[in-house]
């Protein structure tokens, strides 16, 4: 999951930025409106952290902004704003939910997989997806009930791809929401993940579901 | 309501000022008393002197015939005196009964007196009763309790200083709230810092020295805001962060201002103009700003006369504001214009009582306006009104005094 976090605060933005990267998500921090606006032009983000006394601007404008460009994208409002009334707002300009500062960073991270299983229209937590069932909490992927180690690149390449079953998933996507730009933008990375992970998935005698190549398109996760 | 001739009687009563009321009540006791003696000292005197003539008149058949069988018959009561103890007889008997029957009129007169007083003085007592009662019950809102009339020129400027009195309290109370608000909302950003900043290291299986290091300086950083915080609370702060400047509409602050200050108005029947524009804003201490446009709206509506006229006005510099209050009132002498800003300095001692307030007004104003860096000056003549104006600059951190 690629998450874009818009806050002027810098110690509150480094550490939840350095917290979230530790759980596999790739994060990109805006220190105001105009940034953040221009890195949402820039990139594909599946959630947005917002808080809303920025510097140049309030976030409820940038709510509004980001909900036009995509409607699809999930909004969660981070504010020191925690009067009912403020809430009420918030959510109300369009915001999926809404936490107030001070923000435990399990409840927030709990939240954050809430958030994506609604966006999957998944509401359980357990995905059952042929023979795999994946605890989308614990991060863990399980055949039968033997547990399947995945490493957290892993695991989040195959809850990327199971989010989008059925289709094909070009690498360079791949590449933003799991990798980040810090890694360099080579589709080799991908290739050698995919080919440990279906590695992984054979060696736990997993027939189904397959990771199938479309030559030169992407990868595509496949249910018999 | 019945309309009995004793409640229209005492309508009409308590139309007067209480001092004509009383006065109009002491007219009359002495009135009706002075009547009631004059009346009966002239009886009195008539009836006493009548009857002690006629007793003490000489018969004229005073001659004594004898032989005469008829008048033989009939002594005649002869009294022979001389006119001297005559008088002097009568006269005593005069005193005497005179004395009587003026004590008895006295009593009499007393007691109608006070039968008199203590009836008409409750169509005085009762309005002033009523009002007590109505404001220490604490059952009205402030609004209630203004709209209320008093019947007489003293207990409506009485009523007219308690409400103000009250809607003071009332806005210094709503201030503090927001001040304790405005406190708490500080302390979430600190804290928010330092709850994330453990939270994420709390999960790491394995820490770094430069990891200690960052936590050591988020704690540090948050902390030293929060101590700041805890100064400003304890109100210890005298440097440019005990001003917490925001942004102020003009207009929306003179619109509070004359609206907390109209039972003072009303009570002058005083009309005054907000033609702030909708547009000017300011940014600068709230506090400070409230304070300073309400005792110049109230010091033009203390000197103004009955029906009198004041105009609040604005002008949007680069800079930051100027806001003008002008009155048509009694203005204020060359002389007076220069110690204006003199702490108790009164313009008009024999006046003191009679405008109210306390003459502490400008003094303040100009502290506090010098405070956020502005100016003020003031225009008058005497008999012309006076005009007032203020400049703010919008809130700078090196430029505040």
């Amino acid at each position: 999951m690629r998450i874009l976090l818009v806050d002027d605060e810098e110690d509150f933005s480094d550490s939840l930025s350095e917290g979230l990267r530790n759980e596999g998500y790739v994060v990109d921090v805006a220190l105001n409106g105009e940034e953040a606006l221009f890195l949402y032009d820039l990139y594909p983000y599946d959630l947005i952290l917002l808080d809303l006394n920025l510097p140049d601007t309030d976030g409820l404008i940038l709510c509004d902004k980001f909900r036009s460009i995509n409607p699809k994208v999930l909004i969660c409002i981070l504010s020191a704003r925690g009067e009912v009334f403020e809430k009420i707002e918030g959510l109300d300009q369009g915001a999926d939910d809404y936490l107030s500062k001070p923000i435990h960073f399990d409840e927030l991270l709990a939240r954050i997989r809430a958030l994506w299983r609604r966006n999957l229209n998944v509401r359980s937590p357990l995905i059952e997806v042929g023979q795999l069932s994946i605890d989308t909490n614990l991060r863990m992927v399980y055949i039968a009930d033997s547990e399947i180690k995945l490493t957290a690149k892993e695991y989040r390449l195959l809850e990327y791809l199971t989010q989008n079953i059925g289709k094909v998933v070009a690498a360079e996507e791949l590449i933003l929401h799991i990798w980040g730009e810090q890694d360099a933008l080579f589709s080799n990375s991908v290739r050698t993940q995919i080919s440990y992970l279906r590695t992984k998935l054979r060696k736990a005698g997993v027939s189904n579901p397959v990771i199938v190549t479309t030559v030169n398109i992407g990868y595509t996760l496949v249910i018999e | 309501m019945v309309k009995t001739p004793s409640s229209v009687l005492r309508n009409l009563f308590s139309k007067f000022s209480l001092r004509r009321q009383l006065i109009l009540l002491i007219i009359i006791v002495f009135t009706v008393l002075g009547a009631i003696l004059f009346i009966s000292f002239s009886k009195l005197i008539q009836s006493s002197v009548f009857h002690e003539v006629q007793s003490l008149r000489i018969e004229p058949t005073s001659s004594i015939e004898p032989g005469n069988p008829q008048t033989q018959k009939t002594p005649n009561p002869v009294i022979t005196l001389d006119i001297e103890s005559m008088e002097s007889i009568a006269l005593d008997q005069l005193q005497i009964r005179l004395q009587k029957s003026i004590g008895l009129t006295l009593v009499g007169a007393l007691l109608i007196g006070l039968l008199l007083s203590v009836f008409l003085s409750k169509f005085i007592s009762t309005p002033i009763e009523e009002l007590s009662q109505s404001i220490s019950s604490g059952t009205k809102t402030n609004t209630e309790l203004l709209g209320e009339i008093m019947p007489n020129q003293e207990l409506s400027d009485l009523h007219a200083a308690i409400v103000l009195s009250l809607r003071r309290f009332e806005r210094q109370f709503e201030n503090q709230q927001q001040f304790l608000l405005d406190v708490a909302h500080e302390f979430r950003t600190p804290v928010a810092s330092i709850r994330m900043k453990v939270d994420v290291d709390k999960k790491k299986t394995s820490v770094t020295p430069a990891d200690f290091y960052s936590l050591c300086a988020t704690v540090d950083r948050s902390t030293a805001r929060l101590e700041q915080l805890i100064m400003k609370l304890r109100g210890l702060s005298s440097d440019q962060s005990a001003i917490h400047p925001s942004t102020v509409s003009v207009r929306t602050l003179v619109a509070e201002t004359i609206e907390l200050l109209s039972p003072l108005s009303r009570d002058k029947n005083i009309e005054i103009q907000n033609l702030t524009n909708l547009n000017h804003f300011l940014i600068t201490e709230p506090l400070f700003i409230q304070t300073i446009i309400t005792n110049l709206i109230e010091n033009s509506i203390l000197y103004s006369k009955q029906g009198g006229k004041v105009v609040v006005s604005s002008i949007q510099t680069e800079e930051g504001c100027e806001i003008r209050v002008e009155d048509n009132g009694i203005g204020i002498d060359k002389e007076d214009l220069e110690k204006i800003f003199n702490r108790f300095y009164r313009v008009d001692k024999s006046k003191s009582r009679q405008t109210g307030g306390s003459g502490l007004g400008l003094p303040i104003v100009k502290a506090l306006v010098n405070r956020l860096g502005g100016r003020i000056s003031i225009k008058s003549e005497l008999g012309n009104g006076t005009e007032v104006e203020i400049f703010v600059p919008d809130f700078q951190e090196n430029k505040v005094a």
